[in-house]
């Protein structure tokens, strides 16, 4: 054949030996939008109907969201989420923030700070939430340790009391998140113009005004790219709230993504467990306004 | 206004020296500019004045203080940066006034000073608006409005001007000079761009690979330059160089044997024949021999090509293998098309020794 003796003609030669790259990638995309948006269409309808067990087709209205909001354990898990990402939102970055600060201030312990806050970003969040049960156990933890070094008096148990349980895991999830903030924020830190430092040094200006009054400000877009990964952090909480509490004591440390996927596989209700569904779409997707702003923002 | 001293003052990356012993004395009120190719040391030094960058060793003395080691803030000085280094998230009106809040200056003072220094500068339309508002040009006479809030005693310059288009980088320039002018500060201006140097300086430090090659007026820099770094260095076009011999009756001779009278040079000491030595002329000293010589060992130049510059043209030689130019009269016709004889005044040319460079 004279044909095979031609150099190489690249994806012209393509459909003849019948290999069409555009409609594998037609096909990959179709599946991802059957899968993806049909699941979401399918969620919201479900969330309009009476399914319990097995998924019925008969709408009823906004029974299901009435029914939703009349759950306590539903508001528990929406006050859980607030709680949770107030204050693991705001001690992540304050936390990451700092220790950016001290890296890009050359402090030595750099090696240290790296591994205590960068290693739990490559670890799964179910180990994360795995260590922190354990040194929060009273038998096995920092109670039992202290306790060992002779401070018998020392009361550390926030996992068992329902009140303090969500603590424990804004703990956890500030030891989590801050070592992204710190990266993100010290990628922002190191490209602030070495002039601007040469001025504040030659006006003389507190190092701590310097930061709040000038840097900072000046890294405001990188900071709202860390709220944002941090508000899908929390949203995404689900298996950190399994390897640490599994949504106990009781229901105390429940979050709306909990909840749905209980209520779906364990108690078979599927409609509710729609409803929870769609409704944690709303908060993810009203994510995306802050993003939007800013995104507007920086092109105005 | 007041006196700065650089004294022996070295610095050193690692093993890498950058400043190699600079000695340097700026009277108060002067207008004193560093020039020097890129990476010759420029910033490091104007650094270490201001205290931004520490010293191996040596002195800085301010106003007649010993300042080595004082914080950049006591140094009585401000600084005006290349990339500007104003407060990206403040107006104008905080980045002028913030350093005199942070030092609780009164409130009637702050808006004083900065009133009166937006008038002199003439960016009262701007007070209010962010950096980022501003044009090239605006920022940097904000840049200039806060180093000048600070202290108009004494202002360190970086580079100021290299970031604005021709233009208004010859507007800037002019108003550095009335600023200058008007206040009488103490100024130490870093540039690389000799045109720069030339029209702003009361005096230039020309500095090459860590070490000051020169300090004196723009014009003796450019007319007698002590090295032949500097020679080569200033002046646009470049100065004609021919190396050569020293000969007895202080005669030039040239690799080819061509030879050129210098008695009318005025030597630095008496000449010892046998030097290898570099002559230089400027462009401006060339011009046909009236009376050419017509002797077997005279100059000669054939000319290469003409650039026509308005009023004059510069004429490109071929001289002895080297490149030589010289200014004609564009108007006058008189433009050589073959063979001349070049000539030019002894007095006018400079001598360097070839292995050190130095000016004979
Ligand atoms: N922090 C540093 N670490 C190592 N070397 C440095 C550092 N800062 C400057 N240098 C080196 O010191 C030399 C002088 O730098 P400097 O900034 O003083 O040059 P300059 O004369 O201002 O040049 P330019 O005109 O390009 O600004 C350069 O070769 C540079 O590479
Ligand atoms: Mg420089």
């Amino acid at each position: 054949m004279t044909r095979s003796k031609a150099p190489a003609r690249g994806l012209s030669d393509m459909p003849e030996s019948g290999f069409r790259p555009d409609l594998v990638a037609i096909g990959f995309f179709l599946v991802v939008a059957l899968v993806f948006y049909g699941s979401l269409l399918w969620t919201g309808y479900l969330s309009l109907t009476n399914s319990r067990l097995i998924p019925s087709y008969e709408i009823v209205g906004f029974d299901q969201f009435a029914r939703l909001v009349a759950t306590p354990r539903w508001r528990t898990a929406c006050v859980n989420l607030v709680i949770l990402g107030a204050f693991g939102i705001a001690g992540s970055l304050a936390l990451g923030t700092l220790l950016a600060i001290l890296l890009d201030r050359d402090v030595r312990a750099e090696g240290l700070l790296r591994s205590i806050f960068l290693h739990p970003l490559a670890l799964s969040l179910v180990i994360t939430g795995l260590a922190w049960r354990w040194l929060l156990d009273p038998v096995t933890g920092i109670q039992s340790v202290l306790r060992g070094l002779g401070w018998s008096s020392f009361h550390l148990d926030w996992l068992a009391d329902p009140d303090t349980a969500i603590y424990a895991l804004v703990v956890a999830s500030i030891w989590r998140s801050s070592g992204l903030v710190m990266i993100i924020m010290l990628a922002g830190l190191r490209g602030v113009d070495t002039d601007i430092w040469k001025a504040i040094r030659l006006e003389g200006i507190p190092l701590w005004r310097a930061y709040a009054q000038i840097v900072l400000p000046s890294l405001k877009l990188t900071i709202a790219s860390c709220i944002i990964l941090l508000m899908a952090d929390v949203v995404r909480s689900y298996d950190l709230v399994i390897a640490l509490t599994k949504g106990g004591p009781g229901f105390s440390t429940d979050l709306p993504a909990k909840f749905a996927v209980d209520h779906f596989f364990g108690r078979a209700n599927i409609g509710l467990a729609s409803a929870a569904s769609v409704v944690i779409l709303g908060f993810v997707a009203s994510l995306l306004v802050p993003y939007l702003l800013i995104q507007r923002k920086g092109r105005a | 206004m007041i006196g700065v001293g650089i004294r022996g003052v070295t610095k050193s990356y690692g093993a890498l020296p950058i400043l190699r012993g600079i000695d340097l004395t700026i009277d108060p009120g002067e207008f004193v500019v560093l020039l020097g190719p890129s990476g010759c040391g420029k910033s490091t030094l104007l650094n270490i004045v201001a205290g931004l960058e520490p010293l191996d060793d040596g002195a800085i003395e301010i106003a007649g203080e010993d300042m080595t080691h004082a914080d950049p803030s006591k140094r009585h000085l401000a600084m005006v940066f290349q990339s500007y280094a104003l407060f990206p998230t403040m107006s104008v009106r905080q980045n002028l006034g913030f350093g005199m809040r942070i030092n609780r200056v009164p409130k009637a003072e702050i808006v004083r000073r900065v009133q009166s220094v937006a008038a002199l500068l003439q960016i009262e339309p701007l007070l209010d608006r962010k950096p980022a508002q501003l044009s090239g040009g605006q920022r940097q006479r904000v840049a200039i409005g806060r180093a000048l809030v600070r202290s108009t005693r004494l202002c360190l310059f970086d580079e100021p001007l290299s970031n604005l288009d021709a233009q208004l980088r010859a507007d800037m320039r002019v108003e550095l000079r009335r600023l200058h002018a008007d206040l009488g500060s103490t100024m130490i201006y870093v540039t690389h761009d000799q045109v720069e140097a030339m029209t702003l300086a009361s005096r230039v430090a020309v500095i090459n690979r860590g070490k000051v090659e020169q300090v004196d007026t723009p014009q003796k820099v450019y007319d007698r330059p002590a090295t032949l770094f500097v020679a080569r260095f200033v002046g646009s076009p470049a100065i004609n160089l021919l190396e050569g011999v020293l000969m007895a009756d202080r005669r030039f001779r040239s690799a080819t044997g061509a030879t050129v009278d210098l008695s009318g040079y005025a030597f630095a000491s008496t000449p010892r024949p046998g030097t290898e030595v570099v002559l230089g002329v400027r462009p401006d000293d060339v011009r046909v021999a009236e009376a050419p010589a017509r002797r077997g060992d005279a100059l000669s130049a054939v000319p290469a090509f003409t650039e026509s510059l308005g009023p004059r043209s510069l004429l490109w030689l071929e001289l002895d293998g080297q490149r030589w130019s010289m200014y004609v009269d564009a108007k006058g016709g008189a433009i050589p098309t073959g063979p001349f004889e070049p000539g030019f005044d002894a007095a006018d040319a400079s001598l360097f020794d070839k292995t050190t460079g130095v000016r004979l």
